[in-house]
């Protein structure tokens, strides 16, 4: 078959629901758009172990396909032959670059004419080795999903930019005043991982507001115990587990208001150096018409700054400062709050589109390489 | 025209005929009245010496790996892989600031095994001057398999397209064509300066009554050429032709090899039959050919060219050769001393004999032979004009093709990186390994396998041999 111009690789499978797979497998959508010519490469399996060279060359990846969302398997093949075959594209995307040490083998493996994006989602198995390795140059850039993951880039020295998306322009529904009579209907979303603090929200809509907690198990056994045992003394929480993706836009659409309630404190009292790149649940939120309210952490706060609803933060595991906010939004007239949600919404058209991604992507990696060029003869 | 040679080593230290060749050539173009320039590297004390450049501009910038080419460790020795089959970053430094200094109109790339192979095609590529490489030996498979610790045949493959490739013979380019193609190639034999060659024998030198059937083999004395092949043929040639054998040996003979080769000639019984000449310049070798009834030049199974074949036939030698090396294309069709198997000692026998027997059809061929190379493989009148030409083709196409746009910091960078991983993430030591554990041993031969599983058979079949047998040969840790 012939080959595309460009290609995004996934260092980590692309068969687990969760907030990277989903940007992923939208930038692939997004560059299929803009571009017309990539391929879609992942990870057959994680490999996070510290493996020489001899042996990372050995795991296997797949090409897919998922122009229509739905991730298919079109060929696997080895990691060295996949080398071997990266070096022809124009563009290469990683994603996940500082899951693997294979993302080193992959930027070694690039002739110099060749052009490199990393990103990554948090997933960050090796990055102080990474860090030790890299080396920065003119036709490597490292484009984060947000301005908060380009800062801490830059914290580790690595010279970053940002470009973030979490909405396509067809998925934007007109936002229509909710019913407010009755409990506010909240929704949560996301894997069930310490790190979302779903606690928090339980203990925020008490016995005044209803929850429902949408997102598949994490396998982290301890805290689906601890969040069950919440679950079963509140009022009125539900979880649904996995749900489809379209069940899910319903649910958000239905409800009155969306929690993200994520924080770098756990219930357990670990902390953690971050606790998310992006939140693209805010952004789908704002997409069909349902008010995000939004834990104070810096990703979070930099999407509600951008979409004006700085006012609906609530500082981290705080559930009273929470449970101020739901009440808040009973009091408001439900014009207020469309209102609100529209603006929102205008914004996210502007910022955050799927739709223009690849080209700005694209442009911000032409203008922020990691290093300056050295002219040739 | 402004020419720009690149070679590993350039005479008077030389591997083999590679070298040979490039100075050669770079001798016709002085003489075509090119103004040539030879970047190489500085000279080693290991390697022979072999030919001089009295007029060459030679200017020895590179950084070689080569000390270690040969050797039972060349494979497993970091530099030398990063020599044979990935980059040097000093090289790709010198090479760029060569292109800047002398400006030149083309790039001529010999044998660039030793200066980091990709690195110098990418730096040639870069550059934008329209670029050659001369394709004397099978670099892919020499490439391929020092890619252990890094993995950049996707590189090698990428700068390859970009540039023009000169082979010496197609089958040559068949083995060059394993990882990638060039964007453009041309097969011209090589040649030898016919005008300027000694040309000691008019005539072909028959065999009288019972006289001594001398023997000639002259090149590198080593095992993959099939010199091992001819201690039994001549033990064997003694009692089938019932008259005295002699084989003269010229050239140079790694130490070990010399020791383990008289053993086995004294332990035939024949050491009378075997002549050593030892290292000798040209007119010695010509002097030693003046008097030799036949050339036994077995080559190795995927000899690329075989000048010594060449060299003989010009001489109005009959010569037994394997017929695949890239000078028989220069033979007349049908040319009856050629052999399928260069090892089978049955048909370097047979084919002796052969000339042995019929002096009369020998002169014949050997007759039609001499004219022929005089014709098509005189390297001033013939070959370097061929060469020229394509040169010019490629400048011209290079003019309007669009510029590739790299940059070196990149080339040295991602290399750097995969230098610095493997610094903080080391491979385990495969001898080390091997001597212990059988399993990781069978483990590394299938990966070397996979490595080598695109190679065309019978490279894969030799390197895969070479390798495995100097494993074998790895001592033990105590």
């Amino acid at each position: 078959m012939p080959l595309s111009r460009h290609a995004i690789v996934s260092t980590l499978p692309l068969d687990v629901i969760g907030g990277a797979e989903t940007f992923t497998l939208d930038a692939y959508r997004a560059a299929l758009g803009g571009a017309a010519d990539v391929d879609l490469w992942c990870a057959v399996q994680p490999y996070t172990e510290t493996a020489p060279q001899s042996e990372r060359i050995t795991h296997r990846y797949r090409r897919l396909t998922a122009a229509d969302g739905v991730p298919a398997v079109a060929e696997e093949t080895s990691f060295a032959d996949l080398l071997r075959r990266l070096a022809r594209y124009e563009t290469v995307v990683i994603q996940q670059y500082l899951a693997s040490l294979a993302t080193v083998d992959m930027l070694a493996a690039a002739p110099p004419w060749q052009r490199y994006v990393l990103t990554s989602h948090g997933a960050e198995g090796h990055r102080d080795l990474f860090c030790r390795v890299f080396e920065p140059h003119a036709r490597v850039s490292v484009v984060e999903v947000s301005r908060y993951a380009a800062e801490r880039s830059q914290q580790r020295g690595i010279a970053a930019s940002s470009v973030s998306a979490g909405v396509w322009s067809s998925d934007f529904r007109d936002p229509v005043p909710k019913t407010s009579a009755g409990p506010l209907r909240t929704v949560s979303v996301g894997r069930i991982l310490p790190h979302k603090c779903f606690e928090v929200a339980i203990e925020a809509v008490g016995r005044e507001h209803a929850l429902t907690i949408i997102g598949p198990p994490s396998g982290d056994a301890a805290y689906e115990t601890f969040l069950a045992d919440r679950i079963a003394t509140a009022g009125s929480v539900r979880s649904t587990g996995f749900v489809d993706t379209a069940t899910r836009t319903a649910l958000v659409a239905e409800a009155d208001v969306l929690l993200a309630n994520s924080s770098h404190v756990t219930y357990t009292g670990d902390t953690l150096d971050q606790a998310e790149l992006f939140g693209l649940v805010i952004l789908e939120a704002v997409a069909v018409g349902t008010l995000p309210i939004a834990s104070d952490i810096p990703s979070f706060r930099e999407i509600m700054e951008e979409l004006s609803l700085s006012d609906w933060i609530y500082p981290q595991r705080d559930a009273a400062a929470l449970a101020a906010l739901l009440a808040r939004v009973r009091d408001m007239p439900p014009d207020a709050v469309r209102d609100r949600v529209a603006a929102a919404r205008d914004r996210a058209e502007r910022a955050f589109l799927w739709d223009t991604y690849w080209q700005r992507l694209v442009d911000a990696a032409a203008t922020h390489p990691t290093a300056s060029p050295i002219s040739m003869a | 025209m402004k020419l720009l040679f690149i070679s590993n080593v350039f005479p008077p230290q030389v591997l083999g005929g590679y070298e040979l060749g490039c100075l050669s050539i770079a001798d016709a173009c002085q003489r075509a009245g090119h103004e040539v320039t030879v970047v190489t590297s500085f000279p080693s004390g290991t390697l022979a010496n072999c030919g001089t450049a009295h007029r060459l501009r030679v200017l020895r910038l590179f950084a070689p790996a080569h000390d270690l080419v040969g050797e039972g460790w060349a494979h497993r020795h970091s530099a030398a892989r990063e020599g044979l089959g990935g980059i040097v970053p000093a090289n790709c430094l010198a090479l760029d600031n060569a292109i800047r200094a002398e400006k030149p109109d083309a790039l001529w790339c010999f044998n660039p095994l030793g200066l980091g192979p990709v690195g110098i095609l990418e730096v040639a590529a870069m550059s934008g001057v329209p670029t050659v490489v001369h394709l004397m030996d099978h670099l892919d498979a020499m490439v391929g398999i020092s890619q252990n610790g890094f993995h950049i045949t996707g590189r090698w493959a990428e700068a390859k397209r970009r540039l023009a490739a000169i082979s010496c013979s197609h089958a040559t380019l068949e083995q060059n064509s394993v990882i990638g193609e060039y964007g453009q190639t041309a097969v011209i034999p090589n040649g030898i300066p016919l005008g300027a060659a000694t040309d000691q024998r008019r005539r072909f030198l028959r065999l009288a009554g019972a006289e001594t059937v001398r023997l000639v083999y002259f090149g590198q004395i080593i095992p993959d050429k099939g010199v091992s092949g001819l201690v039994p043929a001549v033990r064997r040639l003694r009692r089938l032709l019932d008259r005295p054998v002699e084989l003269h040996l010229v050239g140079r003979c790694p130490q070990d090899y010399e020791a383990k080769l008289r053993a086995w000639i004294r332990s035939d019984g024949i050491e009378d039959s075997f002549v050593w000449h030892g290292l000798l310049d040209r007119a010695g070798v010509d002097r030693v050919l003046a008097d030799m009834h036949v050339a036994v030049l077995p080559l190795r199974v995927d000899e690329p060219f075989g000048y010594v074949g060449l060299e003989a036939a010009v001489q109005r030698l009959p010569v037994v050769a394997g017929a695949r090396a890239g000078f028989t294309a220069l033979l007349p069709p049908g040319y009856p001393f050629l052999i399928d198997d260069p090892m089978c000692v049955d048909e370097i026998v047979a084919a002796v004999a052969a000339v042995c027997r019929d002096q009369d059809a020998c002169e014949r061929w050997v007759d039609a032979a001499c004219t022929q190379v005089r014709e098509c493989g005189d390297l001033d009148r013939e070959i370097l004009p061929k060469c020229i030409a394509f040169i010019e083709q490629v400048r011209s196409e290079a003019a309007t093709a669009p510029a590739v746009h790299g940059d070196l910091g990149n080339l040295l960078a991602s290399w750097q990186m995969t230098r610095n991983l493997s610094r903080l993430v080391p491979e385990a030591p495969v001898a080390a390994v091997a001597a212990h554990r059988p399993a990781a041993w069978r483990r590394y031969a299938r990966t070397l396998r996979s490595r080598l599983r695109d190679m065309v058979p019978e490279t894969y079949r030799l390197q895969l041999r070479k390798v495995t047998s100097r494993l074998r040969r790895t001592p033990r840790r105590p």
